[in-house]
């Protein structure tokens, strides 16, 4: 089942007023995009602060730290692993985007990789670099395979560089003002980017690139380019996840198919509250994740769904910065974290980093059953008429609201309120007809339930034995239903017969409380209809102390009613599943006893039935009857004798 | 799902299917039931269907041309409608052309035209070859008795001879003969036979011989020279049995009369047949047959007699021997054999297992080799009750699949007064269509019959289950023991496997005899395209128990190698298909419930294949697939029941949010997301006791791609003073998934008794005439810069996704070696969208083009296509 915990801490954030407001802290705090859900170690570049990798497990830990100047702020981070033949240790390279006032630089250190938390390589490095760029990094990758870092500059340039930093290519985008850069690979391994930049009069620019993946291939290769009109990056949140780009503007979400960038469905999330802060990540197939101040939601956009959420009342907003994107697909792989950074109460901020762990469940409808977040339009719950042309059509349409306001001003008196009920609602009879169909609504009807259970304590109107013979009876009113009519025999009989919904524990409960023979074998004949063996049984063995005794000796005591021999079978089909689940030693010896000298009783009847049958039987095969007794087809057809053969005649 | 700027609109054409007619098959008196033409160089056979004339080429065995009644004006005048006339005669020639003293010779050979005369009295020209005038050539032959039916028309040397019948009781008919003025157009009484049984003619339509109930109950046989009014001739028909021997010894039921009009052949329903020398009236009887002779027919120089009947053997008679050659295991019971010009024997043979429709095929056989055939047919199916006008061959006993003589005498009036009052009116029927090859499966009996709609041929006939009639027919009180019958047919989603559902009736009489056996079958498409069966399950659900539904998994599942069984007992069986033991086994159990039966089970499977939808009775569980339990079966509150008002007849998931529910009331659309019910319909005036329980699901259907269902309404037309008459009309509704808009509505003006989807994007349906027709999408070209919204729901979507990367790649690549070559192909988009873009241009619009594409011109093909086009 899908799941958000509780987040826990990995870092308390420096003192520095931008890290602290919740409109920058954001930007200013960059992660590498290399989380996994089993990954141990995350890279943090915080701004005016440091480049710090953290570990996970056992405790959180910080395990490098490379500090920055304070007025330096982190645009982007990447981290790679690079592999190494010449020594023994691996190696990472670290590269950040830094800006400081008009100088924008991009540095990159190679250091060993330190997994565990006794490493002690802390701030050991190999080697660092460090060139300045014409304008902001607003992306950074590293592909280590190809010992090259791709760069991605606000003002549209895309650059290569390798690990010493020194340019290999430069590539201009055409736009200005690139904003979002996402890199992705396809099945095959090839790998993608693609670029979004805001354009004046509210157009968004998409290109798609195609990145070579050997050191003779051209770098990037355009593929596609799309002008997006009304659409603005700014006030949008995108991320990029299995072919599809998110983007969360206002209380909408839109979802586009790439690589074309085409429009496929946009959904509005009604439950979020205006003016607050959000934060909007991918995690999963279909799925994504959502804060808006501090709460957390698990969103399934494909049923629209809210799969999980979870408020964290200790902090005043959390937002998310990197997720663990997972498929999702199956109960083996839907684990993950996610990071964010949340604020606390007070007058004075403080912030941290935070980790959640979540469980996205599988993406199925199983999991998003009933927790549809899509506000229902305002539908005509009135049975329509199927066809508005055939003149035979009836149709009746009821205001819900006013019948409801008048039943509860007649509430008062019975009735009145009888007479409020079934003249308003046209009731002719007071039990269901299928004329009835046309008050389908089940709010109402479950209003209504309500209402009664309300005013009307000692004494029921009509209304209710009409309603327990509705297949409509609202489920929320069969909880302790039968409990709440004990002292109306009627009813309670009419709830037993005809109310849909009982549950299995309090019919099983009434069973053997029950005295009276009639409703006792009224309790039978439900639960027998209504429940299949096993779950017969499991309610007995539920029910700690129960008497049995009175329900065995219901079953075997004399009665020659009609209904009572008809259903005989069917009462010895539930002794059998009750003595099956108290078991027999359960029973007192007298108990025992008289069960036996029952048992052996109706044996000696089956026995003695079995040979007057065999007598009877006999009987008519004497006299040339060949008809089994059973066939009493009155068709006059002539019975061939089996094995006869008819001559052929001429 | 939110907005949806679709522009899809449905249409209803009734486009396929058909059956095929024996004309004179309602009539008992007549012998010669079925009506073929061959045409004038041979080389066709013109066959005429209840909704269409097929023109079959005898060298190819296939159909060469299709007149359909419905795409021309004064055909679907003559023919279609309530009560409408029928197809009685076809004849070469122009008929309604003066043909004054130049006699049969004067006809030129290169003209394609045949006439077709109707029950009323109305005569058609049409050709079987070239294009058909939209305006065909009709007449009228003269008015006629109201219930008065033309049976036969005669030509013998440029004069016309027109013989009709007037039902007296249900066994006795007065015929009348007329000559026909062509100069005048005027039909004269030239004689008159009341109280007739049989009649038959010679098939150089020279003699007559009719066969009356004459004085004292005696019976008399008349032999007529059809164009010579002088030479008639009456004599009593020689009696074969002693007085004591039973009716069947005296009742004949067919008659055959030699191109001389000297041998007379009698059949009776004992199996004997009587060939009377009508010169000296000397008689011997031929025995071989053990049920009633139901076709009788002499060659053209009356040596030999063709007999056949329930043994579905064809019986050659060497009459100056009484030696006797077998033409065995045909496909039906012979009602009716005819030569046609010495060449070909043409059979008309009937499924007479099934009870609820005259199923009748038309076999054509080389008269040297017997084993060059064409077999031409409809769709077969199987009704729950029998449609109106169901003709039973005659047998020695009376049993479901056939009439003795004793059942002809009821009036048939009764049971059309019991038809009218009978609340319950299901004719439903059910096909299922193969998802990769697009037939329609009809289970017919014990077998399945396999049908493409797009070219209206049968493909295959396959026996899905061993039973009696497979190989060989039926005879007396065989006629009783029941075959097994195949109730479902369901196939995987990749069309691979198929399974099948047969119940086996144990023989009637016995105690045991309501305990029906059970099979579930699984069969795998073999390398020469016949099913191969895997896996038999024996009682799947235990002894005695029926499957109530089918549900294939969904691709999600063990790619849909599975399936869902469910029992009225509200048991579920999940079986799948194991790779390591190649066979089809039983993976999940839930129990059913333990005194609760019901037949109203449905079933419902989301797409991602988590939940199962179980309706049984009026509740719908909600069942985890993973776990085959009650989805969170302990706690009270979740969303994993819904009670509906009445029991459930339908369900179905669409688009994995909404669950659609039809019960015997309403018609519901539940969000499972909210777990509301959102909007509902009244079913109650259309569903509640008109159809069996659980089948008002075959008149239910959704397409699974962007989750729109069809639903069909039947009801009984009125009459003029609003009372119900034995019609019916039909509504085919469609609506979006989650039924808050209604994006088709359809009248059909017959009873629908089954629709499904095509795994496309059109509905096919069946209605009781056998006819097929499509309610189909027409897209037009706004649809397509959008991408469809609903298909975000596809599963496979993200593998689109893949491919296009791909080919923006390889694009990419090209575009750089290869300058902009596709002006050309903008030219001819530009010609086909042009300025025709008012006209939608669909798959179906090209439907009719492929049937019989195999022996089309190309020149008639570009023809075909300009036509769609312009």
């Amino acid at each position: 089942m899908p799941s958000i915990s509780q987040p826990f801490r990995l870092t308390a954030l420096p003192k520095i007023a931008s890290l602290n407001n919740y409109a920058t802290q954001g930007n200013y705090l960059q992660v590498a995009d290399t989380l996994t859900p089993t990954t141990n170690n995350i890279n943090v570049g915080v701004s005016g602060s440091a480049v710090s990798q953290y570990i996970i497990n056992p405790t959180p830990k910080l395990v490098y730290n490379q500090p920055i100047s304070s007025t330096n702020v982190v645009s982007a981070c990447a981290v790679a692993e690079i592999t190494t033949t010449s020594e023994k240790d691996s190696q990472e390279v670290i590269c950040y985007g830094i800006q400081s006032n008009r100088v924008y630089s991009l540095c990159a250190t190679i250091k060993p990789v330190s997994s565990t938390a006794s490493d002690s390589s802390f701030g050991e490095t190999y080697a660092a670099h460090k060139v300045s760029v014409s304008d902001q990094i607003v992306n950074l990758k590293v592909f280590p395979d190809t010992k090259s870092i791709v760069a991605v500059l606000r003002s549209g340039l895309i650059q290569f560089f390798d690990f010493e930093l020194k340019l290999q290519h430069s590539l201009d985008s055409s736009y200005k003002n690139v904003s979002y850069v996402q890199h992705f690979t396809s099945e095959s391994g090839q790998r993608y980017t693609f670029l979004l930049s805001d354009i004046d009069g509210h157009k968004v620019s998409f290109k798609l690139f195609e990145i070579g993946q050997s050191d003779s291939a051209t770098p990037a290769t355009e593929l596609s380019s799309v002008i997006l009109e009304n659409m603005c990056l700014k006030d949008s949140q995108i991320f990029y996840q299995f072919g599809q780009v998110y983007r969360l503007h206002g209380n909408a979400v839109s979802i586009y198919n790439l690589p074309h960038f085409q429009h496929s469905r946009t959904i509005e999330l009604p439950f979020l509250a205006p003016e607050s802060i959000i934060s909007f990540k991918p995690i999963s197939t279909n799925r994504a994740l959502l804060t808006s101040d501090n709460k957390i939601f698990l969103l399934d956009l494909l049923h629209n769904a809210i799969l999980s959420q979870r408020e964290m009342g200790h902090v005043k907003i959390f937002q998310l910065l990197e997720t663990a994107v997972i498929p999702g697909n199956s109960t083996l792989n839907n684990k993950t974290i996610a990071l964010g950074v949340s604020i606390k109460h007070g007058s004075n901020p403080s912030s941290s980093l935070d980790i959640i762990n979540i469980d996205v469940g599988t993406g199925t409808l199983r999991d998003s059953m009933g927790k549809g977040f899509m506000s229902r339009e305002n539908k005509s719950q009135h049975l329509q008429p199927l066809i508005s042309t055939l003149n035979d059509t009836e149709a009746a349409e009821f205001n819900y609201d006013r019948i409801l306001k008048e039943l509860s001003k007649a509430a008062d008196n019975i009735e009145n309120f009888d007479s409020v009920f079934f003249k308003r609602l046209g009731i002719k009879n007071n039990y269901y007809t299928d004329s009835d169909r046309f008050v389908n609504d089940r709010e109402f009807l479950e209003d209504v339930s309500t209402l009664i259970f309300k005013s009307f304590k000692s004494e029921y109107p009509k209304a209710l034995t009409y309603l327990l013979t509705n297949p409509l009876f609202p489920v929320s009113h069969t909880h302790n239903l039968l409990q709440k009519l004990k002292d109306h025999p009627r009813l309670f009989k009419q709830a037993i017969v005809t109310c849909p919904n009982l549950l299995l524990d309090e019919l099983v409960q009434e069973l053997f409380t029950v005295i009276n023979d009639e409703l006792c074998l009224d309790l039978s004949l439900r639960i027998l209809q209504d429940f299949n063996k096993d779950s017969i049984k499991e309610a007995i063995k539920q029910k700690s102390k129960i008497d049995v005794n009175n329900f065995i000796n219901f079953v075997i005591s004399e009665n020659f009613e009609e209904d009572r021999i008809k259903n005989k079978p069917r009462l010895f089909q539930l002794l059998s599943l009750v003595l099956d689940s108290v078991g027999l030693f359960a029973l007192e010896n007298e108990m025992l006893e008289k069960l036996t000298k029952y048992i052996d009783q109706q044996l000696s009847v089956v026995k003695e039935n079995v040979e007057l049958y065999n007598l009877v039987e006999e009987k008519n095969f004497k006299n040339g009857f060949g008809q089994p007794l059973g066939d009493t087809s009155t068709s006059g057809e002539p019975v061939i004798t089996a094995y006869s053969i008819e001559q052929l005649e001429l | 799902m939110g907005q949806s700027v679709v522009h899809q609109k449905y249409k209803l054409s009734v486009v396929s299917g058909g059956k095929l007619v024996l004309p004179r098959a309602s009539n008992r008196s007549c012998c010669n039931k079925s009506v073929t033409l061959l045409t004038r160089d041979e080389t066709c056979v013109v066959v005429p269907f209840n909704n269409q004339i097929k023109v079959y080429s005898l060298e190819t065995s296939q159909c060469v041309k299709t007149l359909k009644f419905a795409n021309n004006a004064v055909l679907s005048r003559l023919f279609l409608g309530a009560d409408a006339a029928s197809i009685c005669d076809l004849a070469l020639g122009d008929l309604t052309l003066a043909e004054g003293g130049t006699a049969d010779g004067a006809h030129s050979d290169d003209t394609f035209d045949f006439s077709v005369i109707t029950s009323v009295g109305d005569v058609v020209v049409l050709n079987y070859k070239g294009k058909l005038a939209d305006e065909p050539k009709v007449i009228q032959l003269g008015t006629l008795q109201p219930n008065e039916q033309v049976v036969k028309l005669f030509r013998f040397g440029g004069r016309v001879s027109v013989l009709t019948s007037e039902a007296e009781t249900s066994a006795t008919y007065t015929y009348r003969i007329y000559s026909y003025d062509n100069s005048e157009r005027k039909l004269s009484e030239r004689k008159r036979f009341e109280h007739v049984l049989l009649s038959a003619w010679s098939s150089n339509d020279k003699f007559l011989c009719l066969l009356a109930k004459g004085q004292n109950s005696k019976k008399v046989l008349y032999l007529e020279d059809i164009h010579d009014q002088i030479d008639s001739k009456t004599l009593p028909l020689p009696s074969i049995a002693s007085a004591s021997a039973s009716s069947n010894a005296h009742f004949a039921t067919v008659m055959a009369l030699d191109h001389q009009g000297s041998q007379l052949a009698v059949g009776y329903a004992s199996g004997v047949i009587n060939v009377i020398n009508l010169t000296d009236q000397s008689t011997r009887l031929l025995k071989w047959h053990i049920d009633s002779v139901l076709s009788l027919c002499f060659t053209s120089d009356g040596t030999y007699l063709l007999s056949g009947g329930w043994e579905k053997v064809l019986s050659f008679w060497q009459l100056s021997t009484n030696l006797q050659q077998f033409l065995p295991r045909l496909n039906g019971v012979v009602v009716d054999c005819n030569i046609l010009h010495d060449k070909f024997y043409s059979l008309g043979l009937q499924f007479a297992d099934n009870q609820s429709n005259s199923d009748y095929q038309l076999l054509l056989l080389n008269s040297t080799d017997l084993k060059s055939r064409i077999a031409i047919s409809g769709p077969l199916c199987v009704f729950q009750t029998a449609v109106r006008d169901v003709v039973y061959p005659v047998s020695a006993v009376s049993s479901k699949a056939s009439a003795s003589s004793a059942d002809l005498q009821k009036a048939n009036k009764k049971q059309q007064r019991k038809l009218l009052k009978r609340r319950r009116q299901d004719f439903s029927s059910v096909f299922e269509i193969q998802p990769s090859t697009k037939h329609l499966y009809f289970p017919h009996t014990s077998a399945v019959q396999i049908f493409d709609f797009y070219k209206n041929e049968q493909i295959h006939y396959q026996y899905l289950a061993s039973g009696l009639n497979n190989s060989m027919g039926k005879v007396r009180s065989e006629l009783n023991l029941k075959d097994p019958v195949i109730a479902d047919v369901k196939f995987t989603k990749d069309g691979n496997w198929m399974i099948s559902y047969e119940v086996e009736y144990p023989p009637e009489g016995l105690l045991s005899s309501n305990d029906f056996s059970h099979v579930l079958k699984f069969w795998r498409m073999s390398a020469s395209g016949e099913w191969e069966l895997q896996t038999k399950v024996l009682s799947p659900h235990g002894l005695k128990t029926p499957i109530t539904s089918i549900l294939v998994a969904p691709r999600s599942v063990n790619n849909s190698l599975g399936c869902l069984t469910s029992d009225n007992n509200g048991g579920l069986k999940y079986w799948s298909f194991d790779e390591v033991l190649n066979n089809w086994a039983l993976s999940k159990v839930a129990v059913p419930s333990v005194n609760h039966f019901s037949n109203s089970v449905e079933l419902a499977w989301s797409l991602d294949g988590s939940l199962i939808f179980h309706a049984f009775d009026d509740k719908v569980t909600v069942i985890e697939f993973a776990a085959f339990k009650k989805f969170y079966e302990d706690s009270a509150k979740a969303l994993n029941e819904f009670t509906m008002d009445s029991a459930i007849q339908s369900i179905m998931l669409v688009n994995d949010s909404n669950l659609i529910v039809a019960t015997q009331t309403s018609l519901n659309s539940i969000n499972l997301l909210l777990g509301v019910v959102e909007s509902s319909f009244d079913l109650y005036p259309f569903v509640n006791g008109v159809y069996k329980n659980g089948h008002a699901s075959r008149l239910i259907s959704c397409d699974e791609k962007n989750g729109r269902v069809a639903l069909v309404v039947n009801h009984k037309t009125l009459d003029a003073e609003g009372r119900p008459t034995l019609n019916y009309a039909s509504h085919v509704l469609v609506f979006n998934s989650d039924l808050s808009q209604k994006l088709g509505a359809f009248e059909h003006d017959e009873y629908i008794s089954c629709i499904r989807w095509n795994f496309d994007t059109d509905f096919i349906f069946l209605d009781t005439k056998n006819r097929l027709g499509v309610v189909s999408t027409t897209t037009s070209p706004e649809m397509l810069d959008e991408v469809d919204k609903e298909g975000a729901l596809d599963q496979l979507a993200s593998n689109e996704f893949e491919i296009e990367l791909q080919k923006l790649t390889r694009a990419q690549k090209a575009q750089g070696l290869e300058p902009e070559t596709d002006e050309k192909e903008e030219a001819l988009l530009d010609f086909i969208n042009g300025d025709k873009s008012g006209k939608l241009i669909n798959m179906n619009s090209f439907t009719s083009m492929f049937e019989n594409i195999e022996n089309v011109q190309m020149d008639t093909l570009f023809d075909r296509v300009m036509k769609v086009i312009t």
